[in-house]
C-alpha cells in the first residue's frame, strides 16, 4: 500500500482532537516510509539487489515530565489509538521526570527535496549495467585485483503532526555508490574511489568522473603498494575534506551534541569534555577555526526543512574565532538547559525509532580573507605529509583522545609532494589538534563529505550527516606507524 | 500474517520462481535512564516479511513491513522483477530441501508488569545515595522469526532477549563503573545484583593513580575479550582469507595459537538461546543460497589450529573444504575450571581491563584493531585490585590477544560494551591474562 498521507492525517487528527488528549501534555505522531534499494557487486559478479519498504507510526506522549513512546508497523485508525494507550501506560504513574520542552512556532507546511533523477524511477537494470560498466573499467588494469561495489539509495517519507496544531510533511532522497579496490600482491593494498554519500539524486552518480578517476586510481593503488612505511613522529598535516571531514565530525559535530554534555549518552555513545556553561567561552581551536551546523545546506545529508519535532531548522555557529558558540538541541535539552528555543537537531531514523538530538551538516569554514590553493597551502606548510581520503577512526567517550587514518598519504618536502607513504595514523586530543590549526584553505578547496551510518542511542540508530571543509593546515601531530603499533 | 498464509500467497504468485521467504515478528520495551532519572519509555512492535525470487540463477530480494495481502503480493512481484533484471549469480546453490524445525513458544512480551516492576526498583536506587549518578538501559525483547522456501523447508524459532545494563558515576563525573548481564528470561534480580556488584567497583575507583602508555601484562573481562572476538569474527571469511584479503590468509589449517585456545560456535549452548538455522547476512558473506542452513556446533579454532572458516556451500563445493560454518551464531572460547575470583587471586601484577570501547580495524593486514578501554580499568597486584588507573586508547590486533593469552579463568556469559546489543550475537568466553597488549596512548575521558 502506497504512504497514503491523507488518511494518516486524518487518523492522526482523530486522535489528537480526541478527548484523549486531556490525559496528557503533550503528544506527537510520525508516520514514516523508508524505501531503501542496495546493489552489491564483487568485481563483476551481482551479488545481491535487496529492496526495502520500512512503514509505519510511533507516538510519543509527555506526561508529568516522562516521555512514553510506542509504534507500529500496522497503520489503521485503531493500531493508533492502541500505540497511544500504550505509550501512555508506560509512564502512567510514575514520579514526575524531568522533561520540559520549548515553546516553538507551529507549522502547516509540505517541503519534497527537489532531485532531478528519483533513484527509485531509474530501472534496475540501468544501474546494473552501469556499475557494470564502472567495475570493467577497473578491473581492467592489472593492478587492481578486486573491486567491490555497492550502491546504496535511499526515499524518505514523513508526515509529522502534533497536539500544538503543527503539521508537515516532507520527502527526502539520499544516495552512496562506493567502490573499495584491492591489490594483494605483494601485500594487500586498498584504495576507494572518491564518491561519497549526497543528499541528491541519482544524478550524482550518473554524472560523476569515473572516466577521469579510474586511471589515477589504478597509479595510485600501484603506488601505494610501492610506498615506503612512514617514521613515527611529530609532523604538519595538511587534511584534505576528504579526510578532515570524518575528524570533524567525531571531534567537534559529536562533542557539541547537547545530549551528550548532558550525559544522556553516557551509558552508551559517551559523553563530551564540553560543558553548556562552556558557550562563549571554551576555546576549542585557533582563531582560524568557524564551525557552523546547518540543515539548510544544499545537498547536506542532515538537511531539511523542519526536524522531527516540528522545530524549523536553521543555520547557526558552533564554533567562531576557535571559541565554542553553541551546542545542537532539541526542545527537551534546550528546555533543561534554560534556552528559548531549539535549533532543530531532531532526528529519528525509522517510524519506530525514538527520536534524539543529532547532528546537523557540522561544517568548517573556508578562509574569507585568502583563497589559497592547494599550492599555497603545500607551500605554507614546507615539510610535512598530505592526507587524503577517510581510513579507520576511532575517539573517546568524551570526545578527547582520536586516531585516524586515510586513503592516501603524500610525503612533501620543501612545498614540493616528493611520493606516497603508508601505514600512517595520526593520534591527537581534540583542543590539541584544533589549535593546532595555523591556516585554512579557501573557498575552492572546500568540498562536502558525509556519511550514511552516524551511531547512537539505544536501541541504536543511525543518522545521515554532512560536512564540509576546506583543505586545512595543522602543525606538529604525533604520527603512528601503523605496523609498529601491532 | 503467519507464515501458513504466506505460504498460501507465494505459493499462488510465485510464477516460474523459486522462492524462499522470512517472517519476522518482534516486540521489545526498552528503558533508558540518565543522571538518576529515567529519559526515555519505548514500547514497539514491528514485523516485516522478506521474499527472495530466483528465476533460473538470477535473483531479487525484496521485504516490506506493511503485511497486508496486497502489500505482500507486491512485494513478492517487486522481488521477481529484481530477479528477472538481474544477471547470472556465479555462486547459484540448489536450495536447501525438506528440512524441517521448529522450537517456537507463544510467550508474549508481559511488558506493562516488567517495566513497572523494573521502574520501581530503579526509582528506588535512584534515591538511595544522592553522591552517585546512575545511568543505564534495559530492554525486553522477543522475536520470531519463520523461513520457507519452495522446495518445502519450514523453520521457526523463537528468541526472547532481555538486557540490563548499568553504569554510575560519583557527581564529579571522575569516577565511572560499568556492568551488564543477558538473559532469555526476564529476570529483575539480575538487575538488583548489577546494582549490587556495582557498588562494590564502585569502591576499588576511590582511589585513582596515572599510568604511561605501554605495553603490559593485562586482564580482559569477558565483555572486553569479547568485543575483540566479535571483531574478529569479521576477519573468518574463508573467500577474503583465498583472495589474501583477510589476516586469516594463509592459516586456515595452522598452528597460530597455544594448544589451549579452542575458539568454537555452538546454536545449542544452555547459557542463552541462539538461532540454529542461517537467517540474514550478518557474517559479511553473502549467503543468499543457504538461507535456513542448519547451524550446529563447529569448531573455528581447535588446540591452537585454526581449523574452520566462515564460508557459502558454494565455495566449499568448489574449493573442497570439510570445516567451515555457514556463520557463527555465538562464539564461545573455552575457559578453565577456575572460578573468577580465584582465578585473579593467582595474579600477581596486571592490569585489568572492564570495558573495550571504539573499536575499529586500522589495519586489514595484520587486523590491527584500535580503541578505548571504558569504566574500569584497575591494577591487580598480589591477586588484589588495589587502584583504578586512567584509560588508555589501544591498538592491538585480535589475533595476537589469543596468540599471547597465557591463562584464563573458567568461561562466562559475556557482555561485550560495544557488539552485545544485537539479540544475533552472544559471546560466552573467560578472564584471560595476556601478555604485551599495548595501550598505545592516554585517554582522558571518564
Ligand atoms: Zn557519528
Amino acid at each position: 500500500m502506497p504512504f497514503d498521507k491523507f488518511t494518516y492525517r486524518n487518523y492522526a487528527k482523530s486522535l489528537l482532537e480526541s478527548s484523549n488528549l486531556k490525559k496528557i501534555d503533550f503528544c506527537e505522531i510520525r508516520f514514516q516510509e523508508d524505501l531503501i534499494e542496495n546493489i552489491y557487486f564483487k568485481n563483476l559478479n551481482l551479488e545481491n539487489i535487496y529492496n526495502l519498504e520500512s512503514k509505519g507510526f510511533s507516538v510519543r506522549v509527555l506526561l508529568n515530565g516522562n516521555w512514553g513512546f510506542s509504534s507500529s508497523n500496522i497503520i489503521t485508525k485503531v493500531s493508533i489509538l492502541e500505540a497511544f494507550s500504550k505509550a501512555v501506560n508506560m509512564v502512567v504513574g510514575l514520579p514526575k521526570g524531568r522533561v520540559t520542552l520549548t515553546t516553538e512556532d507551529i507549522y502547516k507546511d509540505e517541503d519534497i527535496q527537489s532531485v532531478i533523477i528519483n533513484p527509485f524511477d531509474t530501472p534496475i537494470s540501468e544501474k546494473i549495467q552501469y556499475i557494470k560498466s564502472i567495475q570493467n573499467d577497473l578491473l581492467k588494469y592489472k593492478n587492481i585485483d578486486f573491486s567491490d561495489a555497492s550502491l546504496v539509495q535511499v526515499f524518505e517519507k514523513k508526515l509529522y503532526l502534533n497536539s500544538s496544531g503543527s503539521d508537515i510533511y516532507q520527502e527526502r532522497t539520499r544516495i552512496y555508490p562506493h567502490f573499495m579496490l584491492y591489490k594483494t600482491i605483494p601485500e594487500l593494498t586498498t584504495l576507494k574511489l572518491n564518491t561519497r554519500p549526497v543528499g541528491e539524486g541519482y544524478e550524482y552518480f550518473k554524472n560523476y568522473p569515473f572516466q577521469e578517476e579510474i586511471p589515477k586510481a589504478a597509479e595510485n593503488i600501484y603506488e601505494k603498494s610501492k610506498a615506503k612505511s612512514v617514521k613515527e613522529g611529530k609532523y604538519n598535516l595538511l587534511i584534505d575534506p576528504s579526510n578532515l571531514w570524518l575528524t570533524i565530525h567525531e571531534s567537534i559535530g559529536h562533542s557539541t551534541e547537547m545530549d551528550r554534555v548532558l550525559l544522556y549518552e553516557a551509558n552508551y555513545a559517551g559523553s563530551s569534555f564540553a560543558t553548556v556553561s562552556g558557550m562563549g567561552d571554551l576555546v576549542y581551536g585557533s582563531d582560524k577555526v568557524n564551525i557552523v551546523g546547518d540543515r539548510n545546506q544544499k545537498n547536506g545529508l542532515a538537511s531539511i526543512k523542519y526536524d522531527d519535532e516540528g522545530v524549523k531548522t536553521t543555520q547557526f555557529d558552533i564554533i567562531k574565532n576557535g571559541v565554542l558558540e553553541n551546542l545542537q538541541t532539541n526542545r527537551e535539552i534546550a528546555s533543561i538547559s534554560g534556552m528559548n528555543h531549539s535549533n532543530g537537531c531532531s532526528f529519528a531514523d525509522s517510524y519506530s525509532s525514538f527520536p534524539l538530538q543529532r547532528m546537523p551538516n557540522v561544517s568548517l569554514l573556508p578562509n574569507e580573507s585568502k583563497d589559497l590553493k592547494l599550492g599555497d597551502m603545500l607551500n605554507i606548510m614546507n615539510d610535512g605529509i598530505y592526507i587524503l581520503g577517510d581510513g579507520s577512526w576511532s575517539i573517546d567517550m568524551q570526545r578527547y583522545n582520536f586516531q585516524f587514518t586515510g586513503n592516501i598519504f603524500y610525503e612533501v618536502k620543501s612545498g614540493k609532494i616528493i611520493g606516497m607513504i603508508k601505514d600512517l595514523a595520526y593520534q591527537s586530543n581534540t583542543q590539541d589538534f584544533w589549535k593546532s590549526c595555523i591556516e585554512i584553505g579557501g573557498k575552492s578547496t572546500y568540498s562536502l563529505e558525509g556519511a550514511f551510518n552516524c551511531g547512537k542511542g539505544q536501541p541504536s540508530q543511525v543518522a545521515p550527516v554532512s560536512h564540509g571543509a576546506p583543505i586545512s593546515l595543522f602543525e606538529n601531530i604525533k604520527v603512528l606507524n601503523t605496523k609498529n603499533e601491532n | 500474517m503467519n507464515i501458513e498464509k504466506l505460504k498460501k500467497i507465494l505459493e499462488d504468485n510465485k510464477k516460474d520462481a523459486q522462492y524462499y521467504a522470512i517472517l519476522y515478528d518482534n516486540s521489545e520495551y526498552n528503558i533508558r535512564f540518565s543522571d538518576s532519572k529515567i529519559i526515555s519509555n519505548r514500547v514497539s512492535s514491528n514485523s516485516f516479511v522478506e521474499i527472495t525470487s530466483i528465476l533460473d540463477k538470477k535473483v531479487g530480494v525484496s521485504s516490506t513491513t506493511d503485511l497486508s495481502e496486497e502489500s505482500v503480493i507486491k512485494c513478492i512481484k517487486k522481488s521477481y522483477s529484481i530477479a528477472l533484471e538481474a544477471e547470472e549469480n556465479e555462486e547459484y546453490t540448489p536450495l536447501i530441501e525438506d528440512e524441517k524445525y521448529d522450537d517456537s513458544t507463544e510467550n508474549s512480551l508481559n511488558f506493562e508488569k516488567e517495566v513497572s516492576e523494573i521502574e520501581d526498583y530503579l526509582h528506588l536506587i535512584f534515591n538511595k545515595d544522592k553522591r552517585i549518578k546512575i545511568f543505564g538501559y534495559i530492554t525486553g525483547e522477543i522475536s520470531n522469526i519463520s523461513i520457507i522456501n519452495s522446495v518445502n523447508l519450514l523453520k521457526r524459532t523463537t528468541i526472547p532477549r532481555f538486557s540490563y545494563s548499568m553504569n554510575i558515576k560519583n557527581d564529579k563525573l571522575t569516577r565511572s563503573v560499568w556492568r551488564s548481564d543477558i538473559s532469555s528470561v526476564s529476570n529483575i534480580d539480575l538487575l538488583k545484583n548489577i546494582y549490587t556488584q556495582l557498588l562494590k567497583d564502585y569502591k576499588y575507583t576511590s582511589i585513582k593513580k596515572d599510568l604511561d602508555p605501554g605495553r603490559y601484562k593485562v586482564v580482559l573481562s569477558p565483555s572486553a575479550l569479547g568485543d575483540l572476538l566479535m571483531y574478529m569474527s569479521f576477519f573468518l571469511l574463508a573467500k577474503d582469507a583465498d583472495e589474501k584479503r583477510s589476516p586469516f590468509k594463509d592459516l586456515l589449517g595452522k598452528k597460530v595459537f597455544p594448544e589451549y585456545i579452542n575458539l568454537y560456535t555452538d546454536p545449542f549452548i544452555k547459557d542463552i538461546k541462539s538461532i540454529p538455522f542461517l537467517i540474514f547476512d550478518t557474517s559479511g558473506v553473502n549467503p543468499i543460497f543457504d538461507i535456513g542452513q542448519s547451524l550446529s556446533k563447529q569448531n573455528i579454532i581447535e588446540n591452537g589450529v585454526v581449523k574452520g572458516l566462515i564460508s557459502t556451500r558454494y565455495y566449499d563445493q568448489k574449493m573442497k573444504y570439510k570445516n567451515n560454518l555457514p556463520t557463527v551464531s555465538n562464539l564461545i572460547l573455552e575457559g578453565s575450571d577456575k572460578e573468577y575470583l580465584d582465578f585473579i587471586k593467582d595474579i600477581d601484577n596486571a592490569i585489568y581491563i572492564n570495558n573495550l570501547w571504539y573499536i575499529r580495524s586500522v589495519d586489514p593486514i595484520t587486523g590491527l584493531l584500535t580503541g578505548l578501554t571504558r569504566d574500569g580499568v584497575y591494577k591487580i597486584e598480589k591477586g588484589r585490585f588495589v587502584y583504578s588507573i586512567n584509560n588508555f586508547r589501544f591498538n592491538q590486533s585480535p589475533i595476537k590477544v589469543l596468540e599471547n593469552i597465557t591463562s584464563f579463568s573458567k568461561s562466562y556469559l559475556s557482555t561485550p560494551r560495544e557488539f552485545g546489543d544485537s539479540f544475533l550475537s552472544s559471546v560466552i568466553c573467560p578472564y584471560c591474562v595476556v601478555e604485551d597488549f599495548n595501550l598505545s596512548s592516554v585517554s582522558e575521558a571518564i
